[in-house]
C-alpha cells in the first residue's frame, strides 16, 4: 500500500489530472451525500499536499468521509479521538523492548498511515497536539531520536467542536497556521439528508455501503497529481491578487492579526487545487477567491469589537475580498 | 419671587434628585411644554428647509435647527418657571413670552455661548432672574460652583441620548427591508452616502428635530431642577418656607388671641379698645373655614391688629421715660456685649526676617511663584493662539472631514489602504474599438484583451446597473451578466471572459481571425466608437 517514494515520479497534469480528481469526488461523493464543498475542499487539501481542520458538531459524517476517501484512494487510513490523556507517543509510536531478539525495537504508532482522522484534536493538550506539528510539516516523525518519514501522501484531517469548548485546549496560533484549510460543516439540507437516510435504510446495515466505492486512484498517483497541481500555470497577476489578499488581513480595521507569508503560500497552492478540480489547468482569480476564506479563516484573528458583535471571520473576509481589486490587466 | 406658592415639596435634595424633580416636572406639565414647542420650533423648522432649498444646501437647515437650540430652549423653561410657581401658562401665554423677551440673552448663547456645555442651568440664572450682566456672572458662579461637573454629565447624557434615539429612528427603516435585500442596501449604502441627495439630508434634519424635540425639555427641566435645587441651598429656600408657614399658622393663633384679648378688655369701660376688640372678633369664623393653602389671601385682614392706635389708642406714652428705656436698654451689656482681653506684647518687636531665619524657612519664593504663573498664562495663551492659527490655516483639510462625517472619513482610509497597492486602471479610451486594435496589431496582445474584457464589463454595468465591488472577478461579473436582456449579449460577455481567462492567465490567445470576429460583434452590440459619434453608454469611463 505504501508508496516507494525513491521511484521518481512523473507529474499528472492535464486531462487526465483533472478527470481522476473528478473521479475521485465522483466516487465519495456516493455516500457523502449533501456535503459537497465540503468534499471538494477536502480534495483540495490532497491535491495540494496539505492538512485540514475541520469544524462541526459530531454526527456529519466525518469518518465516513475519510473512510470513503480510504477506498476510492486506495489509502490506509487511521483514527484517533483525541482525549485530555492521550500521549505524544500514542501518536506517534514508541520504543520496545523485544526480548527476542534482546534489542528496542520500533513500535509504530497511527500516524503511520495515508488519512489519519485527528478527531476532535482539541481535546488532548498542546503536547499531544504539537506531536502532530512534526508530522504535518515535515512529513516524519521522531521516535527516540530517530527520524522516519512518514508514507505519502499523508492527509491529515482534524476535527474540532465548535461547541462544548469546556475541558479543551485551543489549538495555538502555530499549529493553526500548519493545516492548509479550516472547512466548516454544516447540516446538510432536508433534501441531502432525506436522500442519505433512504440509502442508509435500503438495506439491512446500519450505516453506508462502502463496498459501492470504486478505486480509482492509487496512492502512487496520488502523489504524482499533487506533483501535477503544483505546476499548475498561475499567471503572476492572479499571484499578485492572492498576495494582496492575504496583506489586505494585515490592514484591514476589523482584524486584530493578519495572516502571514504562509497564508499567503497557502493559499496560492490551495487556488491551484481549486482549478485544478474545476477542470482548468491555469488559475484565474476566482479559485483564488472561492478558497480564500477556508484558507485563510484560521489565519487570522478578528478585533475584540467585532467578537463582541458577533461578527464571523468569513463574514469579514467576504468584506474584505469585496476591497481587494481583482486583476484586470 | 413667592416661594410660598411652590408647587412643589422643597426639602434637600442631591443633583440627581433635583434632575430627576426636573424630569418629572417636565412629565406633569407635558402637555403645555410640547404643544408649545411644536408650535414655535416647527415653523423654524419650515423655514430653515426653505433656506436650505433657496441655498441648495440642505445641510444648511439641519445645521440652523440645531445652531438655535438655546432659543427654543426658554419655551420649556417659561412653562417650568410660571408652572412650578402654580400658574401654569397657555399656549398663547408661553408664546407671547417669546416675544415679550425678544433677545434677551440669546446673542451671547446663539455665539460665544452656543458650545456652553451647562446651557440648561444657565439659562434660568439669565432669562429668570432678570440681572445685569457683571449681576449675571456673579450669579452663574454662584450657581453653578458646585454643580457644573454633574450639569456637564447631564449634558453629555442627553447629548448620548440624543445620538442613539437618531441613530435608532435612521436604523428603524431597516427593520422595514426584507433579508434578502439587505446586503444589497448595504452595499448601495456607501455610495448613497457619498452622493448624500437631497432626500437623505431632509431624513436626517426631520430626524434630527424629531430627537431634539423630544430630548430637549427633558434636558431644560433637568436644568430647572438644578438650578431650583441649588437656590433652595443657598437661599434656604425649605427653612423659609418652614418659617412662613410656622408665621402662618401663628398668625392665626394670634388671632385668636387677640379675639379674646378684646374679649377680655370688653369688660373696661374704654371705647377705644373696645372698638378693636370687636374688629378682632370678626375673624376667627373665617379664619375657621380656610385651609392652611390659603395662607397668603388672608394675610391683609390678619395684619389690621398689628396698626398701633387701634390696639393700644391714641394716646401716647410719655417720650421722656420712654427715652430714658431705650437708653437703658442699649447699656444693657447683654444686649451688646464686650471682653477685654490682656496680653503681653514686646515693647521694640524683632525684624521679621530675623525671626525666620531660626525656624529653617526657606527663602521666599512667592515672586519666583507668581512670575512662572504670569508666565505660563501666558505661554498657554500663546499656545492656544497658535492652535487656532494652526486650525485656520489647516481649515481646507478637516473642514472637508467635518462636512463629510467620520463614517465616510474612515471607509475611505480604509479602501484606500487596500486599493493603494493594486495600479489603477486607466480610464477608457473615447474610441474603445480603435485603441484595442492599435494594442492588437502592435503586439500587446494581452493589453488588448485586457482593454476588450474592462470595456465589455463596462458596458454590462451600463446596461444592466448593477454595482460591482472593487474585488469583482470574472466568475461574478458572469453572474452580474444574466441581467443583459438579450440572450446574444450574455453569450457574447461570457465570450469575451472566457477568452480573457485564457489569455490572461493561460497566456492561451486566440486567433486574429476569433479575435476580430468577437470585435466586430461587441462593436454592433453595444454601438462602441467615439464619443459623441455613437449613441448608449457604453462610451462611459470608468
Amino acid at each position: 500500500m505504501n508508496l516507494d517514494i525513491a521511484q521518481p515520479l512523473i507529474p499528472m497534469t492535464g486531462a487526465e489530472l483533472t478527470e481522476r480528481a473528478a473521479a475521485v469526488r465522483e466516487e465519495v461523493g456516493k455516500v457523502f451525500i449533501g456535503q459537497a464543498d465540503v468534499l471538494d475542499q477536502i480534495l483540495i487539501a490532497l491535491l495540494a499536499g496539505g492538512h485540514v481542520l475541520i469544524e462541526g458538531v459530531p454526527g456529519l459524517g466525518k469518518t465516513l468521509l475519510v473512510r470513503a476517501l480510504s477506498r476510492a484512494l486506495d489509502c490506509g487510513y487511521a483514527r484517533v479521538q483525541f482525549t485530555p490523556d492521550l500521549m505524544p507517543s500514542d501518536i506517534s509510536g514508541h520504543a520496545v523492548w523485544d526480548p527476542k531478539s534482546e534489542a528496542f525495537t520500533i513500535r509504530r504508532g497511527p500516524i503511520f498511515t495515508n488519512l489519519l482522522l485527528a478527531d476532535e484534536i482539541n481535546r488532548a493538550p498542546a503536547k499531544t497536539q504539537s506531536a502532530l506539528l512534526e508530522a504535518m510539516a515535515e512529513l516524519q516523525v521522531t521516535i527516540e531520536g530517530e527520524s522516519v518519514a512518514l508514507p505519502p501522501p499523508f492527509l491529515t484531517l482534524a476535527t474540532q467542536n465548535p461547541v462544548e469548548q469546556e475541558g479543551t485546549y485551543p489549538l495555538p496560533e502555530a499549529q493553526l497556521d500548519r493545516f492548509l484549510l479550516k472547512v466548516l460543516i454544516d447540516y446538510p439540507s432536508h433534501a441531502d439528508e432525506k436522500r442519505m437516510v433512504t440509502a442508509v435504510s435500503r438495506g439491512s446495515a446500519s450505516e453506508f455501503d462502502l463496498s459501492q466505492i470504486r478505486q480509482v486512484v492509487r496512492p502512487q498517483e496520488i502523489v504524482a497529481m499533487q506533483l501535477g497541481t503544483a505546476q499548475t500555470t498561475m499567471d503572476d497577476e492572479v499571484i499578485d491578487y492572492a498576495v494582496r489578499i492575504v496583506a489586505a488581513t494585515r490592514k484591514h480595521p476589523g482584524i486584530a492579526m493578519g495572516a502571514g507569508p504562509r497564508g499567503s503560500l497557502a493559499l496560492v497552492r490551495a487556488a491551484r487545487a481549486q482549478a485544478v478540480l474545476a477542470g482548468r489547468d491555469f488559475v484565474t482569480p476566482d479559485d483564488v477567491r472561492e478558497i480564500a476564506k477556508p484558507a485563510l479563516r484560521h489565519r487570522i484573528a478578528l478585533a475584540p469589537e467585532l467578537q463582541i458583535e458577533g461578527q464571523s471571520t468569513d463574514t469579514v473576509l467576504h468584506a474584505l475580498l469585496a476591497k481587494v481589486e481583482a486583476p484586470r490587466k | 419671587m413667592k416661594i410660598d406658592a411652590l408647587t412643589v415639596t422643597l426639602r434637600p435634595r442631591t443633583s440627581w434628585e433635583a434632575i430627576e424633580l426636573g424630569m418629572a416636572l417636565t412629565r406633569h406639565y407635558a402637555k403645555i411644554i410640547w404643544a408649545s414647542w411644536l408650535v414655535f420650533t416647527l415653523p423654524v423648522l419650515l423655514l430653515a428647509h426653505a433656506v436650505g432649498w433657496a441655498l441648495h444646501r440642505w445641510w444648511i437647515a439641519g445645521l440652523l435647527i440645531w445652531w438655535l437650540k438655546p432659543l427654543f430652549d426658554r419655551v420649556p423653561l417659561y412653562v417650568l418657571s410660571r408652572a412650578t410657581f402654580g400658574d401654569i401658562p397657555t399656549l398663547r401665554q408661553t408664546l407671547q413670552a417669546q416675544r415679550r423677551w425678544r433677545g434677551k440673552w440669546m446673542w451671547s448663547y446663539l455665539s460665544w455661548r452656543r458650545l456652553g456645555p451647562v446651557r440648561a442651568l444657565y439659562l434660568p440664572v439669565d432669562l429668570l432672574e432678570g440681572s445685569t450682566a457683571e449681576r449675571a456672572r456673579v450669579r452663574r458662579q454662584e450657581v453653578g460652583s458646585s454643580i457644573y461637573g454633574i450639569s456637564l454629565l447631564m449634558t453629555l447624557m442627553c447629548g448620548l441620548f440624543s445620538i442613539v434615539l437618531q441613530l435608532g429612528l435612521l436604523g428603524v427603516a431597516l427593520l422595514f427591508v426584507p433579508n434578502i435585500y439587505l446586503k444589497e442596501v448595504f452595499d448601495h449604502a456607501g455610495a448613497v452616502l457619498k452622493a448624500s441627495p437631497w432626500w437623505l439630508s431632509l431624513i436626517i434634519n426631520v430626524t434630527s428635530w424629531l430627537v431634539m424635540s423630544v430630548i430637549e425639555p427633558f434636558y431644560i427641566g433637568a436644568g430647572f431642577g438644578l438650578y431650583i435645587n441649588r437656590r433652595t441651598q443657598l437661599e434656604a429656600w425649605d427653612i423659609e418656607l418652614t418659617f412662613r408657614r410656622l408665621r402662618t399658622r401663628l398668625t392665626q393663633a394670634a388671632s385668636m388671641l387677640i379675639c379674646l384679648l378684646a374679649l377680655g378688655l370688653a369688660v373696661v369701660p374704654k371705647a377705644g379698645h373696645a372698638y378693636a376688640a370687636q374688629a378682632s372678633a370678626n375673624h376667627p369664623t373665617q379664619q375657621d373655614a380656610d385651609d392652611d393653602d390659603d395662607a397668603d389671601e388672608r394675610e391683609p385682614p390678619a395684619a389690621e391688629p398689628k396698626k398701633l392706635p387701634q390696639i393700644f389708642g391714641d394716646q401716647k406714652a410719655d417720650d421722656a421715660s420712654f427715652r430714658q428705656a431705650v437708653q437703658r436698654a442699649y447699656a444693657d451689656p447683654t444686649l451688646n456685649p464686650k471682653r477685654k482681653i490682656v496680653s503681653w506684647k514686646p515693647r521694640h518687636p524683632a525684624p521679621e526676617k530675623q525671626i525666620d531665619l531660626p525656624t529653617g524657612r526657606g527663602p521666599d519664593l512667592s515672586g519666583l511663584g507668581s512670575w512662572i504663573a504670569v508666565t505660563g498664562k501666558f505661554i498657554l495663551w500663546g499656545l492656544l493662539a497658535a492652535l487656532v492659527i494652526a486650525l485656520a490655516l489647516t481649515a481646507k483639510r478637516w473642514l472637508p472631514w467635518f462636512r463629510d462625517g467620520l463614517l465616510r472619513e474612515k471607509t475611505g482610509e480604509s479602501e484606500s489602504v487596500v486599493r493603494s497597492e493594486a495600479p489603477a486602471a486607466a480610464p477608457l479610451p473615447n474610441d474603445v474599438p480603435v485603441a484595442i486594435r492599435r494594442l492588437w496589431y502592435g503586439g500587446r496582445r494581452r493589453e488588448a484583451l485586457a482593454l476588450l474584457y474592462r470595456a465589455t464589463v463596462d458596458a454590462m454595468v451600463a446596461q444592466t446597473h448593477v454595482m460591482l465591488v472593487p474585488g469583482a472577478t470574472e466568475a461574478e461579473c458572469l453572474r452580474a451578466s444574466r441581467r443583459l436582456t438579450g440572450s446574444e449579449d450574455r453569450d457574447a460577455f461570457a465570450r469575451v471572459v472566457s477568452m480573457w481567462q485564457y489569455a490572461a492567465y493561460a497566456q492561451s490567445f486566440p486567433s486574429t481571425e476569433a479575435f476580430e470576429s468577437l470585435l466586430i460583434e461587441l462593436m454592433q452590440r453595444f454601438a462602441w466608437g467615439p464619443v459623441g459619434a455613437v449613441a448608449g453608454p457604453m462610451v462611459a469611463t470608468r
